[in-house]
């Protein structure tokens, strides 16, 4: 416990030193600000766009993170810790934090800019459930992101370029996955590799409540697709390990 | 006395280009391997196996049970913690008890000349203070097995002398140690045994080869100017340079100890040492 808590605040001073988190963090504010000036709106369908803006934007500070991160303290990291895993564990634990405050500050705009509105900006009265659902429906999309991240890594892909082309690919037609399949069907095949964050914007656009079952199946849908990314992320790792 | 570490008919590929061939290497307790080898050979690389962050293509590494590992890597990658953040993270990380971690902290920062810049962030240390800081983070909670890449590189000579003693000291109650270097005054002081890495083979050597020109090249600081040299010096030294801020000696590798000592008895502080060809 006492390595691990040393671990999230090593990360902590080391995301404000490089300055990854500011980038993101503007970028959710701007969204959020965005947000409050398109009104009258729904709020499940408010609350579906801000998941697929914090998907780019947590795979952003995922990626920008780790593409920063020295190896050489990387490689100093696993051997104290003496596991790789360890030292995935307490990095993936520490961006689904930032990303938890992400949501919370998401979750609390948009409260506020029902309250600044007389508790009529979304068109509806909003009740408990609604703010639970919500909360619960943005952190769904912290695993997919952090995963796809942290998937073209150095370690992974040492051509930087292509890493960050592939990363950018992975997102842009992970999130507008669906809409490319209204126009073009067979997209549908390749929609499974990307991950599945327009799907599961999707699943909460067809109704203008939240649904537990809605929740559930994002929820599973950004899990599975987290531990299979993950999966191959540790096999390549262990394979590679560090050579030079 | 049981080997700590065995590397046992170790080879290894990368990307279709054999990098070692049937390496065997054993190391037990109160030892200190020192690999050499030309630049490329290996060395980094072969330390990384022995720290198991490698896989092994073929062989196999034998770590003695809960046994510590210290690592230092050539260089330190700077950011801009402050090296008490970083050396107690570090600590933390490695299961270290908090009280005694700052004191430990405080210890060898003193002990190396490292305790002025503890609060500087790491990527405002010059090259020397940051080899400091990764050799401290290397021992700071005593290992058992300490694997070292060029330690003394950008180190002033009393430094060199104070990780020495260190070493020798750790040595000497049941650390064993694997330096990678090429550096001959630090073999001579510590190695129990000395490799060569060439060829992709790990080579035994009884000694470093020693030509019979080279001799000890010695640089010590003068101020305050008053100081006098020593009388012993006419004796000891093959050459002196008496300039106005430092003494450059030169003695055979015999006699610098005794040089050294002399020296510093007499108030010069050593800044630094090298072989030289006369």
């Amino acid at each position: 416990m006492k390595s691990f808590s040393a671990q999230l605040r090593l990360h902590q001073k080391m995301v404000f030193d490089n300055g990854n988190l500011w980038g993101p963090l503007l970028f959710w504010v701007v969204s959020l600000l965005f947000n409050y000036g398109a009104q009258p709106q729904d709020f499940v369908g408010s609350l579906a766009l801000l998941l697929m803006v914090l998907f780019v934007l947590m795979t952003w500070l995922t990626y920008s993170y780790i593409n920063q991160f020295p190896l050489p303290m990387e490689k100093l990291l696993i051997l104290k810790l003496k596991q790789q895993r360890r030292f995935y564990l307490g990095l993936i634990s520490y961006l689904s934090l930032l990303g938890l405050i992400f949501v919370l500050i998401g979750i609390l705009s948009l409260a506020v800019t029902d309250w600044l509105n007389g508790r009529q900006a979304f068109g509806r009265g909003l009740n408990w459930w609604d703010w639970l659902g919500g909360t619960l429906m943005l952190t769904s999309v912290l695993p997919v992101s952090v995963m796809t991240g942290l998937f073209w890594q150095r370690r992974i892909l040492a051509n930087r370029r292509i890493a960050g082309l592939l990363t950018i690919l992975m997102v842009v037609l992970g999130s507008f996955g669906e809409a490319i399949v209204k126009y073009w069907h067979p997209y549908l095949y390749i929609l499974g590799i990307l991950p599945p964050v327009s799907t599961m914007a999707q699943l909460f656009n067809t109704l203008g409540t939240i649904s537990l079952v809605d929740i559930l199946l994002a929820w599973a849908m950004s899990l599975g697709y987290s531990l299979v990314l993950l999966l191959i992320d540790q096999l390549i790792l262990r394979k590679r390990k560090f050579l030079f | 006395m049981g080997s700590v570490l065995e590397l046992r008919d170790f080879s290894q590929k990368y990307q279709q280009r054999q990098l070692f061939k049937r390496l065997n290497l054993t190391i037990d307790r109160q030892a200190c391997i020192a690999i050499t080898g030309q630049n490329g050979a290996g060395k980094t690389t072969l330390l990384n196996v022995l720290a198991g962050l490698t896989n092994i293509d073929r062989g196999t590494l034998v770590i003695a049970p809960k046994m510590r590992i210290g690592y230092m890597a050539e260089q330190l990658a700077p950011n801009g913690l402050t090296p008490k953040t970083y050396l107690r993270l570090l600590g933390e990380l490695d299961q270290f008890s908090n009280r005694n971690l700052e004191v430990q902290i405080n210890q060898l920062a003193y002990e190396f000349g490292l305790a002025a810049a503890l609060n500087t962030p790491l990527n405002q240390l010059s090259r020397g203070s940051l080899q400091k800081v990764n050799f401290v983070q290397a021992i700071l909670r005593t290992p058992d097995i300490l694997l070292l890449d060029e330690p003394l590189t950008g180190q002033d000579g009393t430094t060199q002398m104070r990780m020495i003693h260190w070493l020798k000291d750790y040595r000497q109650k049941g650390g064993a140690i694997i330096v990678g270097t090429n550096n001959a005054f630090l073999i001579e002081q510590l190695a129990t045994e000395i490799y060569v890495l060439d060829a992709m083979r790990l080579l035994p050597i009884e000694e470093l080869p020693q030509p019979e020109e080279k001799v000890m090249r010695l640089e010590f600081a003068t101020t305050p100017r008053s100081l006098a040299l020593p009388a012993a010096l006419q004796k000891l030294a093959l050459k002196i340079i008496d300039g106005t801020r430092y003494v450059i000696l030169y003695a055979n590798v015999k006699n610098s100890d005794e040089l050294i000592r002399a020296m510093l008895k007499s108030g010069f502080s050593l800044r630094g040492l090298r072989y030289e060809v006369l």
